[in-house]
């Protein structure tokens, strides 16, 4: 009797978990002609890619593109798909491009080369195709680009008796800048540069700008080059010189550029929508290129921050088809896909690298909201071509951090010299790596 | 008279600390709401008067997600773990604790061991598993496996030991199934224990994040946690509009808690009705 009661409940837990199971998952394997694609802002690269669904289904209307906007982890689970080969993934998903590289490393086949499908990569802005190319494989569509360039607040450049207008759309050398800075300081008392202390962003802009690489050919850390140095140099000066307005932590840079404790800050063209978010903004913001760093060969006034690029898994069940609404309506220089571009920009403030799209009309319009309406968009647009091309290489996170600390120490005198501080971020890159 | 100054110092000593504690505890929660009618610039801030963009905030986290659904997604899964796991381990816990066998104590200390292994370690096994199983993207992914607690049994098994053998022993003897006694003698004395468990149980799955964000793969099916996450996007973080979804994904761990108080610390007093 006991045994048979405990039985019965058992299977009946069991059928009704199991049945549970099955009717959750009955809608199984349809087979539409369906592409699934994982991005991660509703707001910006979901809306951008539901915009070019909509262009594609124009043209195929009997194709389903689902597009899932998942949280940031996006990499953990697509790390979970990749290591059950490929259950549950999708047909195509965005990726950082920083973090691109060690995917392609860790699992090199698990993505489809676009290069192969026939993609024309001169009509994107070169510096995003170096991250997605192994070899003579190239493996991604270019996204969004996080051109850089120098915000400065014109009220402050006013108030220390110049003109803005003086440095407007100038190419701007580091040497002119600190220059600009120190009268800034001098008269308002506010440093030119609002810095997160704790972040490697702006010294990477600076190190990109300049053409240089964080490793070598052969993958081995590239600390001692002449770019490094020199970037290293102007930033211990910046921040002698009091030119740095100091916070640690994303949230108090993002709040200390909004509560006028500096002149200005290197970030890129997605920084728009943190200045505008603040209505007193309006009016005192201007955007210089990139300042070059002098006497390294092969610098520019251009860099990048940030930005990522869409990518299809082989283990995509309609590859085809994937393939074809990357190539066709992100590749392609027709009018509809030119206004495509034109359209995501506007509305979701997503600058893509698709070269052509520039002529668009949202590309060249005045932005009444920055100093004397400068065209920002154009001005960031035509930045994208110079930027030069960085590899990220798999072991960008663990040298990014690794250089952050040894920087903080070095302004904080912990550190002597320069060469000293490149010895300790190689020696906790060691540590942490194993080579 | 010192005495009384004695005991007041002492009062006075006790109340500082609570009220030091109520603070503590109090303004997360008040920064929480005045948070969801504060723009993004003005959290960021710490600023800790209300604002007024709490109809903007509404209105960033409601245009592009689906509320409600996740709300829903949420509610169910936290609700079908919290039934089938009061059940699945009500049953082990009173099997461990009222027949004796040899075996019965190595197997549970090797439950107990189980605890040790973190969550994190046993993702990407779970993940091939449920992907043979092809229950990827659905919810019974995230029930199953958070039915049965180590815990919640070694809990549930402390709270039986009160209850005394003899009762069913006499049931026994009078001649009623071991079913009928657990359910119609046993339980209805623990439901204090039944509680405190549900509640934890409810609270455990209504915030759990790491799992259901692995295996959720469709916007249909994500809970609130995800949600929450979802809001600090590419470039920037909406702290004002994650205020919004906070405060409303707090509200059924309120009211579960504050309904059934008393018995939840009465469960964990240990008690037998």
């Amino acid at each position: 009797m006991k045994k048979r009661l405990s039985v019965a409940i058992a299977m009946a837990l069991t059928l009704a978990l199991v049945l549970g199971a099955v009717a959750s998952c009955g809608s199984g394997p349809k087979m539409t002609d369906k592409v699934t694609v994982w991005c991660w802002d509703p707001n910006f690269n979901v809306y951008a890619m539901k915009q070019a669904a909509a262009v594609y289904n124009k043209a195929n209307p009997g194709v389903t593109i689902e597009i899932v906007d998942m949280a940031q982890d996006i990499e953990a689970k697509i790390i979970s798909g990749l290591q059950a080969n490929g259950a549950g993934l999708p047909d195509v998903a965005l990726f950082q491009d920083f973090r691109i590289e060690q995917f392609l490393t860790d699992y090199p086949n698990a993505f489809v080369d676009l290069k192969a499908e026939g993609v024309d990569y001169s009509q994107f802005a070169a510096y995003k195709v170096g991250p997605m190319t192994v070899g003579d494989k190239v493996y991604g569509i270019p996204f969004d680009t996080g051109s850089t360039g120098l915000w400065l607040r014109t009220d402050y450049i006013q108030a220390a008796g110049l003109n803005p207008d003086a440095y407007m759309g100038k190419n701007l050398t580091w040497s002119e800048v600190i220059e600009l800075g120190e009268q800034v300081k001098a008269k308002t008392g506010k440093p030119l540069l609002a810095y997160q202390s704790d972040n490697f962003d702006m010294l990477r802009i600076v190190v990109q700008s300049t053409g240089g690489q964080f490793f070598k050919e052969d993958g081995s850390l590239n600390l001692r080059s002449d770019a490094f140095r020199k970037s290293l140099a102007l930033f211990k000066e910046l921040n002698d010189k009091g030119l740095l307005y100091q916070v640690v932590g994303w949230s108090d840079w993002i709040n200390a550029i909004n509560s006028d404790t500096s002149a200005g800050f290197l970030n890129a063209i997605w920084m728009v929508g943190s200045v505008k978010s603040r209505p007193e903004n309006a009016g005192k913001y201007m955007v210089v290129p990139t300042p070059l760093i002098e006497g390294v060969a092969g610098a520019a006034n251009a860099s990048n921050n940030g930005g990522s690029s869409w990518y299809v898994f082989s283990s995509s069940k309609n590859k085809a088809r994937a393939v074809d609404l990357l190539k066709s309506v992100w590749a392609t220089a027709t009018p509809e896909n030119l206004e495509f571009y034109n359209t995501i920009l506007k509305d979701a403030g997503a600058m893509g690298t698709f070269l052509p799209s520039q002529s668009g009309s949202n590309y060249t319009a005045n932005d009444s909201f920055f100093y004397k309406g400068q065209a920002l968009s154009r001005d960031f647009a035509s930045w994208m071509a110079n930027v030069p091309t960085l590899k990220y290489t798999p072991h960008y996170v663990p040298m990014r951090d690794a250089v952050a600390h040894a920087t903080l120490n070095y302004f904080q005198g912990k550190i002597a010299t320069i060469d000293d501080a490149i010895a300790a971020a190689e020696a906790e890159y060691k540590q942490v790596t194993g080579n | 008279m010192s005495m009384v100054r004695n005991w007041s110092a002492g009062r006075v000593l006790a109340l500082v600390v609570l009220l030091a504690a109520t603070v503590i505890s109090v303004f997360p929660f008040v920064w929480m709401v005045v948070g969801s009618t504060l723009n993004p610039n003005d959290v960021l801030r710490g600023n800790l008067m209300p604002g007024a963009e709490f109809a903007s905030n509404w209105a960033k986290a409601t245009k592009s997600y689906n509320l409600p659904l996740f709300f829903w997604n949420s509610l169910k899964i936290a609700i079908l773990t919290v039934v089938f796991g009061l059940l699945v381990n009500g049953f082990a816990a009173y099997g461990f604790e009222k027949y004796p066998s040899k075996a019965r104590d190595r197997v549970f200390n090797v439950l107990l061991l189980t605890l040790i292994i973190p969550q994190i370690a046993l993702v990407i096994p779970m993940f091939r598993m449920f992907a043979f199983m092809r229950l990827l993207d659905s919810h019974a992914a995230i029930v199953l496996p958070s039915i049965m607690s180590v815990f919640i049994i070694f809990f549930m098994r402390q709270n039986f030991k009160m209850f005394p053998t003899e009762i069913i022993e006499a049931a026994r003897a009078d001649g009623a199934g071991e079913l009928a006694i657990f359910l119609r003698i046993v339980t209805p004395s623990m439901q204090a224990t039944y509680v405190s468990s549900a509640i934890y149980i409810f609270i455990n799955q209504w915030n759990s994040y790491l799992w259901p964000l692995i295996t959720i793969l469709s916007d249909a099916k994500k809970t609130m946690p995800i949600a929450i996450s979802s809001m600090m996007n590419a470039y920037t973080i909406e702290y004002g509009a994650i205020m919004v979804i906070v405060c409303i994904s707090v509200l059924p761990v309120l009211i579960l808690f504050l309904a059934l108080q008393r018995q939840f610390v009465a469960g964990l007093l240990g008690s037998v009705k």
